[in-house]
């Protein structure tokens, strides 16, 4: 349905223009100066229209002040925070939340739960730090392991794509030594966003700015993810991958 | 000279003639309105980037008013065409070649205004359309980059670009009906000219060699320096506009 919305106006423009092309074809010159006459009224009041409906076209509160990596600054700081304190946070989208069943008498020192994660590749646009994303928590607060996935409120030239990113899989593996892994399988998030043109001969005589504003830049993703991860007092747990961690004991 | 039986100066009845085909062509309004409906149906599906990395993809799809002015332009190709074949209006009988062609030239000129002015809002319309219809919306850096002076220069360019099309259609409208059918043999003949040129000019002068209708824009569209711009646009209206001259002034009317 949501492929169809971009259409839908331009269709019933069509159709419109397809009937009021049938009426004033048989009747009279006046109707088509009418109908021209409405269409120049509305075009000149394109912009003030386009003001006034230019929420209606933004999710969230547009709000962008969010300074970039914002979630690093949480993960720097990362003892000031509990878990509540990021769900409160409305800098921070709680994108995922999952409780998977482990029992701690399972396990030993010899045999403990893996935790691997998969480091942040380098990342031109949110500039992430590759490391710093995953907390773990040992907490008596839990009888299970908890997975909850926090995503900085994301945003392309002031329009909010948070929701249009997904949130991370994070299956339980089973080795054949008995270890039992948590991994994450990282989903990649396509995110879809309408930019408006101008027309080119706008900068015909304005050359400085036409190979400035005119080259196909990819606009930047002011993005970030925390993965906080609890797990029972009880539960020996090794973590594999890269480091550093932020372990809360 | 005034015409002997009402006593009017050409330019009077030329006059009267232009006010009488704006009217009597209104349609051709709702032929813009449809062929412009069109245009922004098409801008929305104009084309998509992408860009991305293990962790995004992003694709954004660009809402481009290029098929919207390609749209106005087939507009006036259509008018102009159509005004150089029509010549069977009863008020004619007061009117003579120049009147003819004078009214003409000066419907055109609106229309090509028209279009200006319709370009001119298209930005805004098409933003207005996308905020009601789209989800996650944003102008482009080149949009938002916009000021009174590039609205100025995109109205000034569209109208005169607009009036060059209309020139050249309704130089070859008066063509098509002064030659008639040696009006498409001599299209054929000057298609296979321009293809033997197009050969040979890659065959003495190198790969390099091109001729097109790309090159051909880029002599308008990529001139930068207005004046040069300005005798390039006007002098090539004006070459048109003779021709037609030429070719309409002692042309005989057929009812």
């Amino acid at each position: 349905m949501s492929a169809i919305l971009p259409f839908a106006f331009p269709l019933f423009l069509i159709v419109v223009g397809i009937f009021t092309y049938a009426i004033v074809k048989k009747t009279s010159t006046k109707l088509s100066i009418r109908l021209m006459g409405m269409y120049l009224v509305i075009l000149l009041l394109s912009p003030f229209l386009a003001i006034l409906t230019e929420d209606a076209g933004h999710e969230g509160d547009g709000s962008t002040h969010i300074p970039p990596n914002y979630y690093n600054t949480i993960l720097e700081n990362y003892r000031d925070y509990s878990l509540e304190d990021l769900k409160k946070d409305t800098d921070l989208a709680t994108l995922h939340e999952e409780e998977l069943s482990v029992d701690p008498e399972n396990f030993s020192k010899e045999n403990p739960f893996v935790i691997l994660t998969m480091a942040h590749h380098a990342d031109e646009w949110s500039n992430l730090d590759p490391e710093n994303h995953l907390i773990v928590e040992k907490t008596d607060a839990v009888n299970s392991v908890v997975i909850t996935q926090f995503q900085q409120r994301s945003f392309i030239r002031g329009v909010e794509i948070t929701e249009q990113l997904e949130p991370w899989h994070w299956p339980l593996e089973s080795w054949s030594t008995g270890n039992r892994q948590l991994s994450v399988e990282v989903q990649r998030s396509e995110v879809q966003l309408y930019s408006l043109s101008p027309l080119l001969q706008a900068f015909q005589f304005d050359a400085a700015i036409t190979n400035r504003t005119f080259a196909r830049e990819v606009p930047s993703i002011n993005s970030g993810t925390i993965l906080w991860i609890q797990v029972p007092e009880a539960l020996p747990i090794k973590l594999q991958g890269r480091k550093p961690y932020r372990i809360l004991e | 000279m005034d015409t002997t039986i009402h006593k009017k100066s050409k330019m009077s009845v030329a006059y009267r003639q232009f006010k009488d085909k704006l009217y009597h062509n209104a349609f051709s309004f709702t032929q813009l309105l449809a062929l412009q409906v069109l245009g922004y149906l098409f801008s929305f599906s104009a084309n998509t980037i992408g860009s991305g990395n293990d962790f995004y993809y992003l694709f954004i799809r660009n809402i481009n008013p290029i098929p919207l002015f390609t749209m106005t332009l087939i507009w006036i190709l259509i008018q102009a065409f159509s005004l150089s074949g029509n010549k069977k209006r009863e008020y004619y009988m007061v009117s003579n070649n120049f009147t003819a062609y004078f009214s003409d030239i000066a419907v055109l000129e609106v229309y090509a205004l028209i279009a200006g002015i319709t370009m001119v809002f298209s930005g805004p319309m098409l933003q207005l359309l996308a905020n009601l219809s789209l989800g996650p919306f944003t102008p482009s850096a080149a949009y938002q980059a916009m000021s009174f002076i590039h609205y100025l220069s995109l109205f000034i360019t569209t109208t005169f670009y607009a009036l060059l099309i209309g020139a050249g259609a309704y130089f070859l409208g008066i063509l098509r009906i002064r030659y008639q059918s040696f009006f498409v043999i001599g299209g054929i003949v000057i298609i296979i000219l321009l293809i033997a040129w197009s050969v040979l000019g890659v065959r003495f002068m190198g790969p390099g060699f091109s001729i097109g209708s790309e090159e051909l824009m880029s002599f308008y569209y990529q001139e930068g320096n207005v004046p040069v711009w300005l005798l390039k646009v006007l002098g090539s209206i004006g070459i048109l506009y003779y021709l037609s001259w030429l070719g309409i002034r002692n042309l005989e009317v057929k009812n």
